[in-house]
């Protein structure tokens, strides 16, 4: 048995953990570890939509994702390499009053915050989306500086640039455990019975973050709830690459260019959570429910039809699955865990850690050392819901109707 | 045997320690664990990787009983179906005669080449040579071209007649479905591409070794009751004699100058079979283009060197998104998945998605400056080089003509 | 009319198979499935041709009821019949064995014009049973394809490849075609033929069905027997190359062993 010494020990390889490695170690925070059980950037950072939508309406989370572009910026600049971001724009859609108050908080947030902004002409919508039935579109809001990140692609970016800042990352590296003694966490233990030792951990588990601090007899608030999308069949002339994205409250969807292609996701009416405590080592074995490909395309598309008349007989070509992190609230929980000292978590994306992610990270490191924050920290604080039991059907699907009665797309 | 036979597998509860094991083994999710392992019936296939996982041999499966174990006939000979390609013996031949050399002497049983063609003849002195100790000829010139449905007769009338114990065939284009008709004309058995043989000295059954589920597992086959026992052999696996002029062999002309060939197929022409391919499923060699490729030029020179070896180009998606290459041949999760006998990959990081899709291929090498870049932990060969510094020197040192 | 009929097989998803490190026994950690991809080839091309020569795809499947979902997604992407082989009394059929209930369901079928298969299945990789039952129906059987350019009069022309010479060839119907993935590119199912499919009705067929008797077919019945299974020591360990001319050297070895 070999021990070691750390500062802060990451557990979690995803967006969230090499966001939060990143940020910890521009801080100079001393020596970090991640540790990822597969590979850096495999699991459900692989499997995301990767909008990065400025305008928000919830609080604080446009300076996260102010913060997520700023990070782009700052690591291309770091490694030299470009990670793609395409700014291809946005276009939301509104065909109800309901969706009409949205985009209308949506510009006003967007004015707040200096984000370029317009409504646009049906004629210049068929422009920019070349495939929408535009005859159904009542309002579309474009905002020309929104873009898309490949999720992987970002998420190595975190790590590969933590690790030019002197983070160890060590892929293939499964804990079994966080240690606490007391009141107080020491370090974690490693599937092989290895044990690492480090004041502060960071639990940026994701999916599998509640079976971690299960033996702790914490429970985080949140559950992994699938989310989807559809990829059709390629038609550069219906779906040119890097056409805007869109968001249609109206059809409970978005969509955005890929390659040629178009990725259509779409919320069900009632959402899956899923018990981790049933989830697999990796995502590709874990059962998503492959029924589901066709049952809530079935579902969704008479809503989306609108915009998008022959959804029935187009070609699709691929679908994926994932877990998102949803929280009640549909908040993130980011911060200090209680009960222990020296824990500290980064969870439930609540399918926003693609475009929040780099500021997810930064509020955790400021947290952990003890920096001003720069939003609210009481937003995200991981015991506001009191004590709760992730491992319940109960809460599982409060969890899951945060997502199903999420605004937008 | 009754229609109301008991299930053949089953769980001895008094020895089960409820590890769960044997479920986590099944590749068919036939076992639920409860307190013990339930068997469903309906999906299980019976294949008995259960029964090997148990560590106390709590699950048991009938074995056929030992009576209907013993050949219905006296067979002899190990034989080996030799290939020819332009009139030259295929070299998987010289390697099987290796083999069945090797099992001859635990079996103390003949080495038997088959020969069959249109003008072949003069080969059997290269089998013997190569540790055939008799080689039967058939040479028809209804046979000058190779058509499965004529081989497989006349094979399988010819052992029907001689009732050879072992047939062995190499695990070729032209092999593999020839062997499969054959085997379904003798009512035998056949293990497909085996990479290993060898005589299990209690019972004298032939072994058949042959990796399956995609060369994660190496079963290990025999074929008690049915003859002859058949396998198909991997090229390129096993290791053929020097060949020895000075050996002496027999020589057996069957005339099969009657044989009338099956009148439903036709050849209309034959033309020699072009090396690589266009499409990224047919081609033997891929080369995948990743955003460490940085422009244009370097892909155009990426695809001449493709064009030397033979090789179709395939890009990642990320060098799709850069415009490198068309999406039409993307690899990955949302494009292809390929597997190929090798495939390079050229300033490719090795994103899971990418990764997950080439994992098939036979042999990978990995170029990309980044030693840590996980492409490597998935390739067999790596070189730490920046691309635009490696792929001159290759261009350089492969030339024109392999 | 003419008829098609198409056989597909059930997989795991997963090809991988782990040793467990401390028991030493396989670990397998997926519990899904998927259609072997070669079969869905064979599919695609049966409909496809069907658009030209009119014809019934008659899709077969051979496996537990779970098969079903293989049968499903047939209809959704074309076929206009579903049939599941399902018997207890098939469990631990060897490729022989399997091939006899194929075809003794082509018999019961009736007539037909061609019989379509995935070259290999990614569970097996024996390439065997499709020209297995083209020989218990003593039919001509159409290995390593390279396309088939087209059918009429009761023949078909077809180039299949056979080591290193291309065959033209004329055969006869009926015939049995191995499909690789190569030889068609796949049509993107759609939502209208999901819904359609989920109205079909899916026959299923035993033993009795076939006119087979269980002593025919299963465990027993199969010439071959597994013996072992085990997971082969990987002693991949990736090999760093020094410089350009080290894999100028590997990539001239890899391709001489392709040559073969």
């Amino acid at each position: 048995m070999t021990t070691r010494e750390y500062d802060i020990i990451i557990v979690g390889g995803g967006l969230l953990g090499c966001a939060t490695a990143y940020q910890l170690a521009k801080r100079k925070a001393g020596n970090i570890l991640l540790l990822e059980a597969n590979e850096i950037a495999s699991q459900a950072s692989a499997r995301a939509a990767c909008l990065l939508t400025r305008a928000r309406t919830k609080p604080a989370l446009m300076e996260l994702v102010q913060e997520t572009y700023d990070c782009i910026a700052e690591i291309e600049q770091l490694l030299g390499e470009s990670l793609e971001l395409q700014q291809c724009g946005s276009v939301t859609i509104a065909s109800s009053e309901a969706s009409l108050k949205e985009v209308e908080a949506l510009e006003a947030a967007a004015g707040r915050f200096g984000i370029p902004n317009e409504r646009i002409s049906r004629e210049r919508t068929k422009e920019l989306l070349p495939w929408m039935e535009v005859s159904a579109v009542d309002v579309a809001l474009y905002m020309p500086t929104d873009a898309f990140i490949d999720s992987a692609l970002l998420c190595s970016g975190y790590a590969r640039a933590a690790r030019a800042l002197g983070v160890e990352l060590r892929s293939g590296c499964k804990v079994k455990r966080i240690v606490a003694e007391g009141d107080a966490v020491t370090g974690v233990e490693l599937a092989d019975g290895t044990v690492l030792h480090a004041p502060l951990v960071v639990n940026a588990a994701g999916s599998w973050a509640n079976l971690l601090m299960r033996p702790l007899q914490v429970g985080l608030p949140f559950t992994p709830v699938r989310s989807h999308f559809w990829i059709t069949g390629i038609d550069k002339e219906r779906f040119p690459v890097n056409h805007p994205f869109t968001v249609i409250p109206d059809a409970r969807a978005f969509t955005r260019s890929d390659v040629g292609a178009l990725i259509i996701g779409l919320r069900e009416s009632q959402c899956q959570s899923f018990d981790p405590s049933t989830l697999t080592d990796k995502l590709e074995d874990f059962d998503f429910n492959q029924a589901a490909k066709w049952q809530v395309l079935d579902e969704g598309a008479p809503l989306l039809k609108r915009y998008l008349p022959d959804i029935d007989d187009l070609g699709i070509a691929h679908y994926m699955a994932g877990p998102s992190c949803y929280v009640p609230d549909a908040k993130f929980i980011i911060g200090p865990v209680k009960r222990y000292s020296g824990l500290y978590t980064v969870t439930g994306c609540c399918g926003g850690g693609v475009a929040a992610g780099g500021g997810m990270g930064r509020l955790a490191a400021e947290l952990m050392l003890h920096e001003e924050p720069f939003v609210d920290p009481a937003l995200f604080v991981p015991e506001r819901f009191g004590e709760v039991d992730p491992f319940s059907a109960e809460f599982q699907k409060r969890c899951a109707d945060a997502r199903s009665n999420k605004k937008g797309g | 045997m009754s229609k109301n036979r008991a299930f053949p597998l089953r769980v001895q509860e008094e020895l089960c320690v409820g590890c769960g094991l044997c479920a986590s083994s099944c590749a068919y999710q036939a076992i639920e664990m409860g307190d013990f392992p339930k068997i469903d019936a309906d999906r299980c296939r019976l294949c008995g990787s259960c029964v090997q996982s148990c560590p106390v041999g709590a699950l048991e499966m009938d074995e056929v009983a030992p009576a209907a174990e013993a050949p219905k006939q006296e067979t002899s000979g190990i034989w080996v179906l030799a290939e020819v390609e332009d009139g030259a013996l295929a070299p998987v031949s010289r390697e099987l005669l290796g083999k069945a050399v090797a099992l001859s002497a635990k079996l103390r049983q003949p080495v038997e080449a088959v020969l069959v063609g249109g003008r072949i003849a003069a080969l059997a002195q290269e089998l013997i040579a190569c540790g055939a100790d008799r080689v039967h000829v058939v040479e028809a010139p209804a046979l000058g071209q190779f058509v499965e449905e004529n081989y497989s007769r006349v094979l399988a009338d010819l052992a029907g007649r001689l009732h050879p114990d072992i047939l062995l065939v190499g695990a070729t284009q032209r092999g593999r479905g020839l062997s499969a008709r054959l085997a379904a004309l003798l009512h035998t058995g056949l293990t497909a591409d085996c990479t290993e043989l060898d005589i299990d000295t209690e019972s004298g059954l032939l072994h058949q070794i042959r990796p399956a589920f995609g060369g994660n597992l190496m079963a290990t086959i025999v074929n008690p009751t049915h003859r002859p026992q058949m396998a198909s052999v991997r090229p390129g696996v096993m290791k053929a004699l020097e060949a020895d002029t000075a050996r002496k062999g027999e020589v057996v002309r069957h005339d099969y100058s009657a044989f009338a060939m099956d009148s439903r197929v036709s050849v209309l022409n034959e033309t020699a079979e072009a090396a690589g391919g266009d499409s990224l499923e047919g081609s033997h060699i891929i080369i995948g283009i990743g955003r460490g490729v940085k422009d244009k030029a370097c892909v155009a020179e990426i695809r001449r060197l493709a064009d030397r070896i033979g090789a179709a180009v395939a890009g990642s998606r990320a060098a799709v998104e850069a415009g490198l290459v068309d999406a039409s041949v993307q690899v990955g999760q949302t494009g292809h998945t390929v597997a190929p006998d090798l495939y390079i990959a050229i300033g490719i990081s090795g994103q899971i998605q990418h990764t997950a899709a080439i994992t098939g291929a036979r042999t990978i090498i990995a170029v990309n400056p980044d030693r840590t870049a996980p492409i490597f932990s998935v390739a067999d060969y790596g070189l730490a080089l920046p691309v635009e510094e490696a792929l001159p020197q290759l261009m350089n040192l492969i030339p024109a003509v392999v | 009319m003419k008829r098609y009929i198409v056989f597909l097989k059930q997989v795991p998803l997963s090809t991988k198979v782990e040793m467990d490190e401390q028991t030493k026994t396989l670990k397998r950690s997926s519990a899904l499935c998927q259609t072997n991809p070669d079969d869905l080839h064979a599919l695609q091309m049966a409909v496809t041709l069907k658009r030209s020569t009119g014809a019934e795809v008659v899709a077969v499947s051979m496996g537990p009821a779970s098969a079903d979902a293989v049968l499903r997604e047939t209809l959704q992407r074309g076929a206009d019949r579903a049939v599941l082989l399902s018997s207890r009394a098939f469990a631990g059929s060897d490729t022989w064995c399997t091939s006899l209930v194929l075809a003794a369901a082509v018999r019961r079928i009736g007539e037909y014009d061609l019989l379509f298969f995935g070259r290999m299945a990614i569970d097996g990789d024996t390439a065997q049973v499709g020209p297995e039952v083209a020989a218990h129906l003593d039919i001509p059987q159409l290995t390593w394809l390279a396309s088939v350019d087209g059918v009429a009069d009761g023949r078909l022309r077809a180039v299949k490849l056979a080591g290193r010479v291309r065959q033209q060839v004329e055969v006869s119907l009926p015939c049995a075609l191995m499909v690789g993935r190569e030889n068609c590119a796949l049509e993107a199912p759609t939502l209208s033929g999901w819904r359609w499919a989920q109205q079909q009705e899916v026959e299923c067929w035993g033993e009795d069905e076939l006119g087979l008797s269980p002593d025919e077919v299963g465990l027993y019945a199969s010439p071959t027997r597994v013996v072992t299974t085990e997971v082969p020591q990987r002693e991949k360990e990736m090999v760093w190359l020094a410089d350009a001319p080290a894999l100028a050297a590997v990539l001239r070895d890899a391709m001489q062993f392709q040559n073969k």
